[in-house]
């Protein structure tokens, strides 16, 4: 045993655990979901998924051509999505632009606008749940902005709902955007702003053309990391409207979940999961081209 | 006005400046605001119907509540004196919160199962970052597919990991959560420890080598070593992220196993109504050591969230 344990080069060694459990937790799931996902297995039923019944690929047809709900939730992820990394880009830059040069009391500034991106996401819902509804302090400022009382039903509207959603995600993440653009800004060379000041440029003209391109790269690092984690979006969803009213508010996330274990038609939801995974994967394989480039 | 060369500012700009930063740090800071003061604020004062900012008659019930559990805690913020476990049952409700629902076992779950899980993640992912990072190890392949395990919404992988774990018996166990959790947060690990390794000088553990040291006994206790506060803070940010899951505890665990996500999601699933007050109250406490293990790694959130990719 200790002599096969030598021949095994040492790389590859270093990598058996890890292989080891993403064999447990990525692979091995992989394939008992394509399995199920091609059955008509429920657990109310009472048997082993390895006994189901195979119906080939009508969950697949069905869940593409017939179920609206499923397709919904995705354009709606994806709206909810380039909304929030655009808002969330457009505010990080904001922030990180006022943060460029030093003054009294930076970091502390600084450490203040970080706190959200710590708190646990489900406690950040809960903060906007309470501060959304409909006698909530939101209504109350809007009121004083326009001057008469109003009463939004933020967390009960389809919109709304799906705004209130948005700005607590945006809430949550612009620090991270905000902590990525500045240590982008604070990263172009001196001597290239000031090879452009003697040039007479204008602080418009360096931000434009030699700010932005040379962050070029950490923006896209930023935008395919925030966006990759926006389309995973559950617990907000979870706490500030559980998907409702009805189903106006869902993302993939919460579709798969609510349908898959409050009908527990697990052959069905398995096979939507695996169509969003093999979507994921491959999207990602072309999205994650900048950020392999530069870590590996 | 005189225009201000670059790398100077006006008064006008300064101050303009200043006021923007002090409105966004108010802005920001104003859902923690609600949130403290809401834990401190009596039931009258949780929904009126004009908001109450600031809690007229602070009161500490909402934090005894969530110490002492809400069935122990008789006789305050509900209107009549029942507790709440007999209320939720007059009232057919499927979560009963009672005496066990106080924080401390979960607060207790969750700390054992982030700890362990987070050790298991830093072991096996400083090997693998190792292997990359010194020998790069399966190239952009597998990079790519380490990261992948990070792009793809956990729910689709956790409906058959849930028929799995039913076979195996792991599911509402600890281990069973332990498993995934180390799973999940490898890909941060892995590319977290591994910008730490770059920066640690090779030759060090060629010339431990060449004095007699197996390569193994190089990585404990040459390079670990050299490259300890950098692991340090990827097992904090690690354990933040853990701390913080939700949807795989959620659906993974029922009754034995209960996290500290898990029990604010109780408390918000109870059909007594919205309890904002302890929800609140908990919601503070449940962020206090995240937001400590977060200020004490600030400078490296940014890497950890970029998988290294950002090292500033």
């Amino acid at each position: 045993m200790k002599n096969l344990l030598k021949k095994i080069p040492f790389p590859i060694a270093l990598i058996i655990p890890i292989e080891l459990v993403m064999m447990f937790l990525l692979i091995f799931p992989l394939i008992v979901e394509i399995w199920v996902s091609l059955t008509n297995w429920t657990p109310l039923l009472g048997t082993n998924w390895w006994h189901a019944k195979f119906v080939w690929l009508k969950n697949y047809y069905q869940i593409i051509f017939t179920d609206r709900r499923f397709v919904m939730a995705v354009l709606r992820t994806i709206l909810i999505a380039t909304s929030c990394v655009v808002v969330e880009l457009g505010l990080g830059l904001l922030y990180g632009l006022l943060f460029v040069r030093d003054f009294k009391g930076k970091r502390i500034f600084v450490s203040l606008l970080l706190l959200p991106m710590m708190i646990i996401p489900l406690v950040a819902g809960y903060n906007f749940f309470m501060l959304f509804i409909e006698n909530g302090p939101i209504n109350q400022v809007i009121g004083w902005i326009v001057g008469r009382q109003v009463t939004l039903h933020w967390l009960s509207d389809p919109t709304l709902g799906l705004i209130t959603i948005m700005v607590a995600d945006i809430w949550e993440w612009t620090p991270l955007m905000f902590l990525i653009l500045m240590a982008g800004l604070t990263s172009v060379p001196q001597n290239q702003v000031r090879a452009a000041v003697s040039l007479g440029a204008r602080n418009f003209q360096i931000f434009r053309f030699l700010t932005i391109p040379l962050m070029k790269p950490i923006i896209l690092i930023a935008v395919v990391i925030r966006g990759m984690e926006l389309f995973k979006i559950f617990d907000l969803v979870f706490i500030l409207t559980r998907g409702g009213p009805g189903t106006t508010t869902e993302t993939i996330s919460f579709y798969l979940y609510s349908a898959g274990f409050s009908y527990m038609r697990m052959g069905y939801i398995a096979a939507g999961a695996f169509i969003v995974l093999a979507i994921f994967l491959t999207a990602s394989y072309y999205i994650l081209k900048p950020v392999v480039k530069e870590i590996a | 006005m005189r225009k201000a060369p670059y790398g100077e500012d006006t008064r006008l700009a300064k101050t303009l400046r200043y006021l923007a930063i002090v409105f966004i740090t108010l802005v920001t800071m104003f859902p923690f605001f609600w949130m403290i003061s809401t834990s401190f604020k009596p039931v009258k004062e949780w929904t009126p119907p004009k908001p109450v900012w600031v809690a007229h008659n602070p009161t500490m019930y909402n934090y005894l509540t969530v110490f002492l559990g809400p069935g122990r805690a008789k006789g305050g913020w509900w209107a009549s004196d029942e507790g709440v476990r007999d209320v939720a049952e007059k009232e057919g409700a499927k979560v009963s919160l009672t005496g066990e629902s106080s924080i401390f076992v979960p607060f207790m779950t969750s700390l054992f199962v982030c700890s362990c899980a987070t050790f298991l993640s830093i072991s096996i992912g400083t090997l693998a970052a190792y292997s990359i990072s010194r020998y790069k190890f399966g190239g952009n392949f597998f990079s790519f597919f380490i990261l992948s395990a990070r792009m793809f919404p956990p729910i689709a992988v956790v409906i058959p990991l849930v028929v799995m774990f039913s076979a195996f018996r792991l599911l509402d166990s600890y281990l069973g959560v332990i498993i995934v959790y180390t799973g999940f947060t490898i890909p941060f690990s892995v590319w977290m420890i591994k910008s730490f390794l770059d920066d640690v000088p090779h030759e060090l553990e060629e010339a431990a080598v060449i004095d007699g040291m197996t390569n193994f006994q190089a990585i404990l206790k040459v390079t670990i070593p050299l490259a300890k506060g950098g692991i340090a803070a990827t097992s904090l940010f690690i354990f933040i992220l853990n701390w913080s899951e939700f949807l795989i505890a959620f659906l993974l665990t029922s009754t034995r196993v209960m996290t500290v996500p898990i029990l604010i999601s109780r408390y918000f699933s109870t059909t007594l109504g919205h309890m904002y007050g302890p929800q609140a109250a908990l919601g503070t406490i449940a962020t206090i050591p995240v937001i400590i293990f977060g200020f004490i790694i600030q400078k490296h959130l940014v890497r950890g969230l970029t998988f290294g990719a950002i090292k500033k």
